[in-house]
């Protein structure tokens, strides 16, 4: 500190060295450093290795060739467009269910958080046992109900798909459901008792209270959740394992499935390829959230 | 108004929210009740597809804390590993985070604001994006499969 001090009043006319670089700045990058370096290592380093990993066009051309993608690419944007707006449309009126203010509504509240709170492996791989068609409790059941074998559950590509988007819909309903509910709540009560008063139906009290106050939030929530839904590969992974016959692949599970069989510049390539759908919303949620 | 009119009326609507209350449950709690059912049933009956195992048990948590499967042999030392891996990730997270915080909103270092938006920039890069490189890097230093 003493040596900048005494060779900087030449060098900087303006600003003598030792009031620039105060205690308060030093202590203050001192505190920002671990964060720094933390983000460097698992952050900067791990993207710009992966982008480094995808940088042959030939792995593109494979992965083209891979008659694999084009069906994972398909299930991703069913899986973002079917099964992300039905979440959210779910979550929007659970919303307005949880808010009631009743002590039973409250308590099942508390259950209603669980699938959130508890960890994934073991909750997914129940369901897949639950659902498995030869010993699975529900087949089962539907044999001794009615004499007849159940379907194919998770070995049936259109019915896996669907159950991997209600895995993902059970797994994060209640977070959504939650951060909704905040919306509501934030809503002065005496624009109802406004409403109330002009005789508004409940219909008209959603729709001309609730939606206008609600849909900034709306609308960010569902964009965060498809970038967050376009990297999770648990509640396909774990539920189908991609099968039956690699069918029900998204492109997060698929770049897992490249991984595994070592072909390190497919998996990533199938994880860029995801791009080009993230990126327009992370700069239009970036624009938004950012200050 | 009577008393009796505002009384049915509180019963349509609570049978209303009943209507949707009991959906929830049941969908909420299947998976958990699944997986209850499957650690407290007896081999043959977790198989048999029965909704309530005939002699529940603990047996299946005996097996697990004395170590007696082939895959569970080290199942103590798995379950301290990731006690300390909650544990310290929760410290360091905890202590980082609230340096940085600090620096930021009360010593207003200057590029805080930036720092701020890059965090918030880390929560919208798919996680898919940060596992499979860091994969590769921890299996080229030798890191995977190994106590460290």
């Amino acid at each position: 500190m003493t040596a900048i001090t005494l060779s900087s009043p030449e060098a900087t006319p303006r600003r003598p060295w030792s009031s620039r670089l105060s205690t308060r700045r030093v202590w203050g990058l001192a505190l920002l450093a671990p964060y720094l370096l933390v983000f460097a290592a698992f952050v900067v380093y791990p993207v710009s290795y992966g982008l480094w990993l995808a940088r042959h066009p030939a792995s593109y051309v494979a992965l083209y060739n891979d008659p694999i993608f084009a069906r994972a690419a398909v299930n991703t944007l069913i899986f973002l467009i079917v099964g992300i707006n039905l979440k959210m449309v779910i979550a929007l009126a659970l919303s307005g269910f949880f808010i009631q203010q009743r002590a039973w509504v409250r308590w099942l509240s508390v259950l209603f958080i669980l699938p959130w709170a508890v960890p994934s492996i073991p909750t997914i791989l129940s369901v897949r046992f639950m659902f498995n068609p030869e010993w699975g409790v529900v087949n089962q059941l539907i044999f001794k109900l009615t004499g007849e074998d159940g379907p194919n559950w998770l070995n049936d590509p259109t019915i896996a798909l669907t159950m991997a988007i209600g895995m993902h819909i059970w797994k994060s309903l209640p977070f959504w459901t939650l951060i909704l509910m905040t919306g509501r709540l934030a809503i002065p009560q005496d624009q109802f008792e406004a409403a109330e008063v002009d005789g508004a139906s409940g219909w008209q009290k959603f729709r001309f209270v609730t939606w206008p106050a609600m849909r900034t939030l709306y609308l960010t929530c569902t964009l965060l959740s498809m970038i967050w839904t376009l990297g999770d590969f648990n509640s396909v992974y774990l539920l189908t394992g991609g099968g039956p016959a690699d069918l029900t692949h998204v492109l997060a599970t698929l770049g897992i499935r490249y991984l595994r069989l070592d072909q390190l510049d497919l998996s990533m390539a199938a994880i860029v390829c995801a791009l080009p759908l993230v990126l327009p919303l992370v700069y239009f949620m970036m624009k938004r959230l950012s200050r | 108004m009577n008393v009796k009119d505002i009384s049915l009326r509180d019963v349509g609507n609570e049978a209303k929210l009943l209507l949707i209350g009991i959906p929830v449950l049941i969908w909420t709690l299947l998976p958990i009740y699944h997986l209850v059912l499957f650690a407290i049933s007896p081999k043959q009956d977790a198989f048999a597809g029965k909704p309530w195992p005939d002699h529940p048990t603990l047996h299946n948590f005996g097996i697990v804390f004395r170590q007696q499967h082939y895959f569970l042999r080290d199942f103590w030392a798995q379950f301290w590993n990731s006690t300390v891996i909650a544990l310290a990730v929760g410290a360091l997270t905890l202590f980082i985070a609230t340096c940085a915080a600090f620096a930021i909103s009360r010593l207003r270092v200057p590029g805080g604001r930036t720092v701020m938006n890059l965090a918030l920039f880390t929560y919208f890069i798919p996680a898919a994006f940060l596992a499979v490189p860091m994969y590769r890097t921890m299996g080229n230093y030798g890191l995977l499969n190994n106590h460290w």
